[in-house]
């Protein structure tokens, strides 16, 4: 998408809520282009450390982009607070569990589906647990046109990693995924190391799906946080949003 | 959750928050991505009474070096108070035993 000094643009980004997993209301932050559209949308999940501001400024990004973005507060069970403080309470209770995101994102997904300002497109994408989450969600749940996993850990889980709430590691179901993946990692990160990223391909590749795979020299794990200045990598994440506009905007546009 | 390396355990602990003193019902032990300190991962340690939600914190993010520090303090101390209170309380229990 290409903007110019003259175009008209306004967004509109507030707090909503979703009906999601066990029919449970679930909060989400919802930013969307002013105007009847169509345009596509992107379901954004946040990363372990919570449902925090770096969220909310992405999904004003994607609006400022032209898609409906909707974030949903899959920790929003625990209760509310600081997202460090929720998101502590959360990492206690061993994560939300994976059916509960799943149920979440596809409450999600029907949303955007319902817009009046859809056009019938959606993708998924995340950071971190919000990557695996990605990976899962674009296999598991209904109606995803494309999805981007940035530095999903545990994707693949050792064999010894199989707690009650995350049971069967998301590269399981690489069989079910529905749609092109774009994968961003750094080379220096540990979860997912790029060992574990070779092996996640190696199982798209075995199954026949359509992929992109990107791994950077010299980032690792949350090279988009520049609010981290001990993880950010402006080359990496400028490279990195510019494969996402691109891939997005040729699975979700056309 | 990145390294599924986290635990949880009761305790009847006092800790001091912003807010004030509070009792301590939990500690939560990760080792995972921090919210302030500046590394990709550390020791993250909470103290919590967890009826109160999740503000109710008193939260330490070590990295890992320290955290190893802190833990052998920790041991030491913990080795030197057991000492002491076996020397201080066994002659205290014999004291008030039902025999004496």
């Amino acid at each position: 998408m290409t903007y110019t000094t003259d175009q008209y643009e306004g967004l509109i980004a507030e707090t909503i809520t979703v009906t999601g997993a066990n029919g449970d209301p679930v909060t989400a932050y919802f930013a969307r282009p002013l105007g009847p559209g169509p345009f596509p949308a992107v379901l954004l999940i946040h990363h372990l450390p919570g449902w925090d501001e770096f969220y909310r400024e992405t999904a004003r990004r994607y609006a400022h982009h032209g898609y409906l973005c909707l974030s949903p507060d899959l920790y929003c069970r625990a209760g509310h607070g600081a997202p460090e403080d929720v998101a502590a309470k959360v990492r206690a209770e061993g994560g939300v569990p994976d059916d509960q995101v799943v149920g979440d994102a596809q409450g999600c997904i029907d949303l955007l589906r319902a817009h009046p300002a859809h056009n019938g497109k959606v993708g998924v994408t995340g950071t971190c647990s919000g990557g695996r989450h990605t990976v899962l969600i674009a296999s598991r749940a209904t109606g995803v046109d494309a999805a981007v996993d940035c530095w999903g850990g545990r994707v693949v889980q050792a064999p010894d990693d199989r707690p009650p709430a995350q049971p069967v590691p998301p590269i399981d179901y690489t069989a079910d995924l529905q749609c092109p993946l774009l994968g961003l990692f750094g080379e220096e990160d540990s979860a997912p190391s790029p060992a574990q990223v070779a092996e996640h391909e190696a199982a798209l590749q075995a199954h026949g799906k359509t992929y992109e795979f990107h791994m950077y020299p010299g980032a690792g794990h949350g090279f988009f946080y520049y609010d981290r200045p001990a993880v950010y990598r402006a080359e990496a994440a400028v490279d990195a949003w510019e494969k996402i506009w691109e891939f997005f905007g040729r699975h979700l546009r056309g | 959750m990145c390294t599924m390396i986290a635990a949880k355990l009761p305790l009847t602990a006092a800790a001091r928050g912003p807010a004030g003193w509070f009792p301590a019902d939990h500690a939560y032990l990760a080792y995972d991505h921090p919210a302030r300190l500046a590394a990709e991962h550390a020791l993250l340690l909470d103290f919590v009474r967890e009826a109160d939600g999740p503000a109710q914190r008193l939260a330490v993010e070590l990295p890992l070096d320290d955290a190893v520090a802190l833990r052998d303090a920790l041991s030491r101390a913990i080795d030197q108070a057991a000492a002491h209170e076996g020397g201080a309380t066994a002659p205290a229990a014999d004291s008030v035993g039902p025999n004496r």
